[in-house]
């Protein structure tokens, strides 16, 4: 049964060995050269089971991995039950909201102090369980990496999801996720990565070329 | 500032003079350069332009800017008043 | 004369954010009556910003005159004037922001600047019909990809370097290309990239929703200077690659967002490729493709004037003494009160 169409894979839940469980599908996508298309479909199926693993190593709870089919560019993993975090987010109440995103910024700081980028932090991509557990899941553009600036992106996309998705509170929550992050990797370490994704952020604006032409 | 430069135009009409105050103002507020600064002033159908620069080249580079701007201006009004003319022919 | 916004009032904008300077004349219905674009083109096909503005000096009366002429209107009915407060080069704004004030001065109306990409935006819908589509602009200066969202245009995904179009542009002139009038550097790589077979291999890279592109440029570079490829494998690869990009993000964007319509515009919107990338992704979410002609793709005054008409028929009225250019002047930071009333 299909339950969720991404752009990027679609989630079927089945049954596998008397279990409910997900099969994450990467399909083929017609808009680009099939060579690319294997390329990059197969490079993600490979790279999300591994870091989903060394995330959970790195303490952040992840969906356990079954089985991978490389052939067919095709992940089973455990069915995690829980709500995305974009449909309750706004729900909350300032202090559960607060608390949850601190937390959120722990398990981003957990990632990151292991040398692990997500790739694509948002909050479709985090399930809060009924145990108030939170897990983090699609990490098909994530990489095992310690550079300053891969951090810098991985946490300028979340504050960008929050900026497109849940605009009123956007300044709050990311505040909140950088005083989890501090938590974790201290305080130097923190600022140095916000430096960065200030620095990111001046970039994108105007390219960069024209405006060292201009002063 | 140690490079200085003044530079008075004689226009038109003294509307053309209030235009081009009005159209100039705003950059000598905003400068692109810390290097100069420039003051607008008038008199009659007299515009002047100051420029106090700390450098030969930013004054320069500043002088060449207003003049253009001040020619853009002339150019663009003078189209724009044929234009009423011609329609109220 | 009418003065008040009635269906005869027409609003003239100018655009002067980088390489043209581009007047428009619109009516407050919508009607494009004029829209005259003059490129400053240097040889070499770099950006000099300063060149660029003295162009922009010396053409302004006479794409003025011309728009005129085109719509065949006096200055007296002309509203409201409208220019590109940003974001963009410097010295180019200054200039299209002179010549607008000294104009809103003379004509005794009010001044209205226009965010460039919001404008881009706008014009869009005007020309395609697209009512609330998911936007992916792309040119030289700008890659973005937004979608409205509680009073404002919403950024999904943009560069986190270069533009696209900066990055063809500089893989061309690498190449030794010259890109000439009615021919830039896009449409000479697209032409090339017909040509070519082979698929070289070179970074792909995505994060999130946001793009790099000058880890491509750099790796392509570096392939052509080693001569051990085409010069059409290597155009066709760089496209392919770069589009397959934007078309991902795209899609994400579209998905997430669940509009119905996507909307291209920018001049690398113009590449065939492309639109055929973006089509085949719109059939398959059930999404309808708008493709913005190219001469409203590309910066151009109608787009200011028309996202004038937009402003200043909700008061957003900018005063000539606080009428300052803002270079990095960002598209989520602009309210646009209009599209709230649509939805």
């Amino acid at each position: 049964m299909l339950i969720k169409k991404g752009a990027e894979a679609s989630l079927f839940l089945e049954e596998w060995q008397g279990q409910k469980v997900v099969m994450k599908r990467r399909l083929p996508k017609k808009y680009r050269l099939p060579e690319i298309d294997r390329r990059i479909r197969s490079y993600r199926t490979i790279h999300e089971s591994q870091l989903l693993h060394h995330a959970k190593q790195a303490g952040v709870p992840t969906p356990t991995i079954f089985l991978i089919d490389l052939a067919n560019s095709n992940i089973i993993m455990e069915f995690v039950e829980g709500k995305q975090l974009k449909q309750i987010l706004e729900q909350l109440p300032p202090d559960e909201r607060r608390d949850l995103n601190r937390h959120i910024g722990r398990l981003i700081g957990q990632l990151h102090h292991d040398g692990i980028i997500h790739g694509d932090l948002t909050t479709s991509n985090m399930i809060l369980t009924p145990s108030d557990k939170v897990v983090f899941v699609d990490f098909g553009l994530g990489e095992k990496t310690v550079e300053l600036e891969l951090k810098g992106v991985d946490l300028h996309l979340m504050k960008r999801a929050y900026q497109s998705t849940h605009f009123r509170f956007a300044k709050d929550c990311f505040r909140a996720v950088l005083e989890g992050y501090a938590l974790v990797v201290g305080g130097d370490e923190a600022k140095r990565v916000l430096d960065k994704i200030r620095e990111i952020e001046q970039r994108g604006r105007y390219i960069s070329e024209r405006r060292k032409t201009e002063q | 500032m140690k490079r200085n430069a003044t530079i008075c135009f004689e226009l038109p009409s003294e509307k053309f003079v209030e235009v081009l105050m009005k159209a100039l103002l705003p950059e000598t507020k905003q400068p692109t350069t810390s290097r100069a600064r420039v003051k607008i002033s008038s008199q009659g159908k007299k515009l002047i332009i100051q420029v106090g620069a700390t450098d030969t080249s930013a004054l320069r580079a500043t002088l060449n800017a207003y003049l253009q701007w001040v020619g853009l201006v002339r150019n663009t009004l003078e189209t724009v008043a044929q234009r009423e003319m011609r329609t109220n022919a | 004369m009418q003065r008040d916004g009635s269906p005869h009032a027409f609003c003239l904008g100018i655009e002067a954010t980088a390489d043209d300077f581009s007047v428009g004349i619109l009516s407050f219905e919508g009607t494009v009556l004029a829209n005259v674009s003059i490129a400053f083109m240097s040889e070499t096909g770099g950006i000099h910003p300063r060149e660029a503005a003295r162009h922009h000096a010396k053409v302004a009366g006479t794409a003025i005159i011309k728009a005129f002429q085109k719509a065949n209107i006096g200055s007296q009915d002309v509203a409201v004037i409208a220019f590109s407060q940003g974001p963009g080069l410097g010295p180019c704004l200054r200039t299209g922001a002179t010549a607008a004030r000294a104009l809103a001065s003379y004509l005794d109306v009010p001044l209205v600047g226009v965010n460039h990409c919001v404008a881009h935006v706008e014009i869009g819908k005007l020309v395609t019909g697209a009512k609330d589509p998911t936007t992916l602009y792309v040119s030289g200066g700008n890659t973005i990809v937004s979608a409205f969202g509680g009073g404002r245009y919403r950024i999904f995904g943009e560069t986190l370097d270069i533009a696209v179009g900066n990055c063809l542009d500089v893989f061309a002139r690498e190449a030794g290309l010259c890109q000439t009038e009615g021919k830039p550097f896009g449409a000479i790589v697209e032409a090339l990239a017909k040509e070519g077979e082979e698929l070289v291999e070179l970074p792909y890279s995505v994060k999130g929703m946001d793009m790099s592109f000058s880890g491509l440029l750099t790796a392509a570079v570096r392939s052509l200077k080693s001569r051990k490829h085409r010069l059409e494998d290597l155009c066709y690869s760089l496209q392919e690659q770069a589009f397959s990009m934007l078309t991902e993000v795209t899609e994400r964007a579209l998905a997430h967002t669940e509009k119905r319509e996507i909307l291209l515009t920018g001049g690398v919107g113009a590449n065939r490729r492309l639109q055929t990338m973006l089509k085949t992704v719109a059939q398959e979410h059930g999404s309808r493709f708008c493709r913005v002609p190219t001469q409203y793709a590309l910066d151009n005054g109608a787009m200011i004037a028309w996202t004038g008409i937009l402003g200043f028929k909700h008061g957003l009225i900018t005063p000539v003494e606080e009428s300052f250019v803002r270079l990095k002047w960002r598209l989520d930071e602009v309210n646009v009160p209009w599209v709230e009333e649509l939805c």
